[in-house]
């Protein structure tokens, strides 16, 4: 359901992120490259995909939520 | 593969998106989920309705090669090439998108770096690594040159 918008890191425990998407919480697997808390990612698969700079964090949510 | 299904193995990762933008149900998902895995072949005018967006950007594709909209070569053409710089160009929604999703968008070449039970780590665009779903293309070897949209692998080139 989140898995389309970018969801903020508020834990990592060995290679599994906990992501926070404002209305819920879910792990994921980092698999390739560094990624920390505070950090903005894509997961699809449950896994961490990339990252998304947080200054394009609203206009992507904003697009998708707008449905144009 | 019937063209019906190569379409999905390039449009499905998409489907998150249009899932987001509630323009599809979880049914739904899950039916183009596992059409796209398992090589089913769903109906042209459900898959023209879910991904309008995409079938009318092929109507053109089509139109400039003299072909139906469902030859294979059209969609490859599409998603290949045209696809590609609709997106670097910011036509359409591509406008308002900011630079990371565009990247996630665009489908790119890639090679296969490394395999494991669910996914792949391939390199695209000379050094960057991405992991990839192998879902679409179980049957994938190190070394492999494949195509990569979204946190998918969708096709062996």
């Amino acid at each position: 359901m989140c898995l389309a918008i970018p969801g903020k890191i508020i834990e990592i425990k060995k290679d599994i992120a906990t992501i926070d998407y404002g209305s819920e919480k879910r792990k994921a697997k980092i698999v390739e490259g560094n990624f920390k808390i505070n950090d903005y990612v894509i997961v699809q698969g449950k896994i961490v995909i990339e990252k998304v700079p947080e200054d394009q964090v609203e206009q992507w949510i904003n697009l998708l939520n707008n449905g144009s | 593969m019937e063209a019906e299904v190569l379409f999905l193995k390039y449009a499905f990762p998409c489907s998150f998106i249009i899932k987001q933008r509630g323009e599809i149900n979880d049914i739904e998902f899950k039916m183009l989920e596992s059409a796209a895995i398992y090589n089913k072949i769903l109906p042209r005018k459900f898959l023209e309705r879910v991904y309008f967006r995409a079938f009318q950007k092929i109507k053109k594709v089509a139109d400039d090669l003299g072909r139906d909209i469902w030859d294979k070569e059209v969609i490859h053409e599409y998603f290949i090439k045209r696809h590609n710089s609709i997106i670097e160009d910011g036509m359409y929604a591509y406008a308002e998108a900011p630079d990371a999703l565009k990247n996630l968008c665009k489908v790119h070449y890639a090679k296969v770096l490394k395999i494991e039970k669910d996914f792949l780590v391939v390199e695209y665009d000379y050094g960057k690594l991405r992991p990839v779903i192998k879902t679409l293309i179980p049957k994938v070897k190190k070394g492999d040159v494949v195509t990569i949209h979204y946190g998918y692998a969708c096709e062996k080139v």
